[in-house]
């Protein structure tokens, strides 16, 4: 009986020791690996998405509101509605990306059409007599695009030996670290595929890929948006101030798979025993989230108008899945090599920025709009958390490399008869890198036009995107310029009722 | 770009040849430009409560109203037109229109959010609680047993029950060492991005005045190749061995159709047109790589200098060793 128990005893200790293993495990494996503050970036911002006549007047609609689009950024546009209405749109989009790479000039492009929104207004205006200054009772409910990622991108050059390559990156992650404690996927895989080899120690590798001249190019296609459900309330007071507030649910999805392929450049290279080999990753992201945003809509006499509109931080749960690839030619061996890592999961939380939008606008002679929207956000306040890691590298890389940044919309419509308006804006995202690190600051031109036929709306808009940023195929690579590109059409349509 | 241009030609063609003069100041007028008291608006009125009291059966308000509805329901000639949509519904004192969609506010239900009437768009079209698309419930947020493609991530949350933190801290003698009893065919654990995106230095020649739209235009570089990335993953050299196929496929298109499925986006872009593109597969999908492993045999230029200290016993290059 004592015997049993001490076996107890002793199982239980052994239990504990290997949760404790485990535990350790997980801190040690984790405080070398994280999300970084790319994917922060990358679902922390938004870009001009809407209605056809929101995008078209280069998305100020703060302070103008009755549309589609304004329950997911000033949500008292909502109460300036008197009539329910039914909207939708679609959109088109050519997505061309240019790229500089150690004087290498490469283009790539893809379109995605999509719906961009999809929308419901209720709008309810009672007697004033009967119920007060607070005579209007509005509820909204759809759907909004708030962000696409479908991009390819394509990067090509040649580069000599003194160009730090991938086959170098690898190495340099390598040396000091026994083969069985190497990143399962990158390094491993590279040790796995002989494109490294230990040299006279365990601990010490050398590149099988020592080309003199290499070709290096780098393929990526990425695809997803962010797209946001949200549900609506409006009212206002005297006809002059409107008031509204949004529950948003945002919903992330993004898929990426990259290929970084390297070849021997000259054929007499007989230094090297690799001829060539390429890496995959592949990255799909989900999450989903919540935020509130409240606003507001002043109409300061028949002309002036003001609006302001704050949007809580969106605090996402994210999951993602992902997994890495690697093959190898052997110069002097037919055939080749290839492996692949597990398939890698990871939960965690996203918040991203809070955000504060003023607006002004002039409606002159009811037939002309000016008006001016003004962004302030700080990208340095997105921040990771997740159960098991507290992501301190990551989250003090967004404080470093992000800032507060501001985005300026400025749009106008002219009525050239009842029932036919024209429209023109121009939209500028500020860059959200610090200092000089990056830029990604994007600028739009956009163009549009607007049908009224009794009930029924028909709207069009032009839009003409440009951003220069650049990009790092992996640490200490050169920088490829991008130059990216977006044409877009987008046809909102809708019924009055 | 000329496609969009043509585009735009048509609608623009079409705006002219459907003007026509319209009184849109009576009810339809634009929100932004007209107050509510400048366009004629619907006002409802709440009834005062003695019309609620049902003083006789024959002459209450409640029979006119049904009466006046069927008729609206069954006799108005324009319903059933092409939108089925009645517009002259704003005349109608009892406030039904041709939807059989109680417009805002009825005496004997509520004030008008619309989800109680068996016409409601809320209910059939799809909106938002009868298509399994419900934010509260169904679409995961802050939910752990939310899997956007199915997978057994509830397992994430179970440590102990089923050993997916086997994979963690991964290490190739884990199953040697006994730390984990699983297949480890998956790893839990967060993901290390090859770049951080950003320049070692922060004086990168960065001039964002030279982000301006003429400056990038007259920067328009033509390019040396004509490869991009869709001919790159056409030739992928990799091709997905068998055994991994199916978790590929798995991930990729059966379980995020079901996700796609159960989300009311998801739906809409099905009909409307997938936002994702369609991943593709190596077309040579019955090959291995890994199956034709040929035998190393090292060039001999370098193996005179090497001396292999840890031969690849524990790699996981052969599927023996790594059970799935």
């Amino acid at each position: 009986m004592a015997g049993l128990q001490i076996q107890e005893g002793l199982d239980k200790l052994n239990n504990m020791f290997k949760i404790t293993r485990i535990i350790l495990l997980i801190l040690t494996g984790l405080s070398i690996k994280a999300q970084n503050h790319v994917d922060a970036l990358r679902y922390s911002q938004e870009s001009l998405w809407g209605s056809a006549r929101y995008v078209s007047m280069g998305g100020a609609f703060g302070s103008l509101g009755a549309n589609a689009s304004t329950p997911s950024h000033n949500p008292a546009g909502i109460a300036i509605n008197t009539n329910n209405e039914f909207s939708s749109s679609l959109s088109f989009l050519d997505i061309e990306t240019s790229a500089s790479y150690h004087s290498s000039n490469t283009f790539d492009n893809n379109s995605n059409r999509s719906v961009p929104n999809l929308n419901y207004v209720n709008a309810n205006v009672f007697d004033p007599e009967q119920i007060g200054d607070w005579s209007r009772f509005n509820f909204g409910i759809g759907y909004n695009k708030l962000e696409d990622y479908n991009q390819n991108i394509y990067i090509s050059s040649e580069l000599n030996e003194n160009n730090f390559s991938f086959s170098d990156f690898i190495t340099t992650n390598s040396n000091g670290i026994s083969f069985e404690n190497l990143n399962m996927f990158s390094e491993l895989l590279a040790f796995n595929t002989y494109l490294i080899d230990t040299l006279n120690s365990p601990n010490n590798y050398v590149s099988n890929a020592n080309f003199t001249n290499r070709n290096q190019s780098f393929s990526s296609v990425q695809s997803g948006s962010k797209n946001e459900f949200y549900v609506s309330f409006g009212s206002a007071y005297q006809d002059r101030l409107f008031i509204g507030a949004t529950i948003g649910f945002p919903s992330i999805e993004y898929t990426e798979r990259n290929i970084i392929r390297e070849s021997n450049a000259d054929n007499s290279d007989g230094l090297s025993e690799q001829d060539s080999y390429e890496y995959n990753t592949n990255l799909f992201t989900s999450g989903s989230g919540i935020n509130l945003k409240f606003g507001l809509i002043y109409k300061l006499d028949e002309t002036i108008r003001y609006g302001f509109a704050i949007h809580t931080p969106t605090y996402y749960e994210m999951n993602e899945e992902y997994w890495t690839s690697m093959s190898t030619n052997l110069a002097n061996a037919p055939g080749s090599f290839s492996d692949e890592s597990y398939l890698g999961f990871f939960d965690y939380r996203l918040t991203t920025p809070f955000k504060m939008i003023n607006s002004l606008s002039l409606v002159i002679n009811k037939s002309a709009i000016i008006s001016l929207d003004y962004e302030l956000l700080d990208y340095s306040s997105s921040n990771f958390n997740s159960d098991f890691d507290n992501f301190t590298t990551s989250n003090t890389n967004i404080e470093n490399y992000y800032t507060r940044t501001s985005n300026l919309k400025l749009g106008g419509e002219l009525k050239i008869h009842p029932q036919l308006s024209f429209r023109g804006g121009y939209a500028y995202y500020g860059s959200p890198f610090a200092l000089n690190y990056n830029d990604a600051s994007q600028e739009y031109l956009t163009f549009g036009a607007g049908l009224n036929v009794n009930q029924y709306f028909f709207d069009m808009a032009i839009i003409n995107m440009l951003s220069n940023y650049d990009t790092y195929i992996y640490e200490e690579a050169s920088a490829a310029e991008i130059q990216l590109t977006k044409s877009q059409l987008i046809f909102s349509a809708g019924f009055k009722f | 770009m000329k496609i969009i241009v043509k585009i735009s030609g048509l609608y623009l063609l079409l705006c002219c040849s459907a003007i026509t003069a319209q009184d849109l100041q009576k009810w339809y007028a634009d929100d932004i430009y007209y107050n509510s008291n400048e366009k004629q608006t619907f006002i409802i009125k709440i009834p005062e409560e003695d019309i609620y009291v049902n003083d006789g059966a024959t002459d209450s308000s409640y029979n006119e109203m049904s009466y006046t509805s069927r008729i609206n329901r069954f006799h108005r000639d324009y319903f059933g037109t092409s939108i089925g949509f009645n517009y002259g519904y704003f005349h109608n004192p009892f406030l039904y229109n041709g939807f059989g969609f109680n417009y805002g506010y009825d005496p004997f239900f509520n004030y008008g959010f619309g989800f109680n009437y068996g016409y409601d768009p809320f209910f059939n079209y799809g909106f938002g609680f009868n298509y399994g698309y419900d934010p509260f419930f169904n679409y995961g947020f802050y939910n752990p047993w939310y899997s956007p493609w199915g997978i057994n991530q509830f397992a994430w949350y179970d440590p102990y029950g089923f050993n997916y933190y086997g994979g963690y801290g991964y290490n190739p003698y884990f199953i040697n060492t006994g730390l984990s009893s699983s297949s480890a065919s998956t790893y839990y654990g967060s993901r290390s991005p090859l770049s951080n995106n950003v320049s070692n230095t922060i004086t990168r020649p960065v001039n964002r005045i030279q982000n301006s739209y003429r400056s990038v235009l007259k920067n328009v570089k033509e390019p040396n190749s004509k490869m991009n990335s869709t001919e790159v993953f056409s030739q992928e050299k990799y091709t997905i061995p068998k055994n991994e196929r199916t978790r590929w496929e798995f991930s990729n298109s059966k379980f995020k159709n079901k996700t796609d499925d159960k989300s009311f986006i998801g739906r809409i872009e099905q009909i409307l047109g997938a936002d994702n593109p369609k991943q593709s597969l190596n077309g040579n999908k019955t090959s291995s790589n890994r199956k034709n492993k040929p035998t190393l045999n090292r060039s001999p230029q370098r193996s005179s200098n090497l001396t292999r200290s840890t031969p690849r016993t524990n790699g996981r290059s052969t599927n023996s060793r790594r059970p799935r």
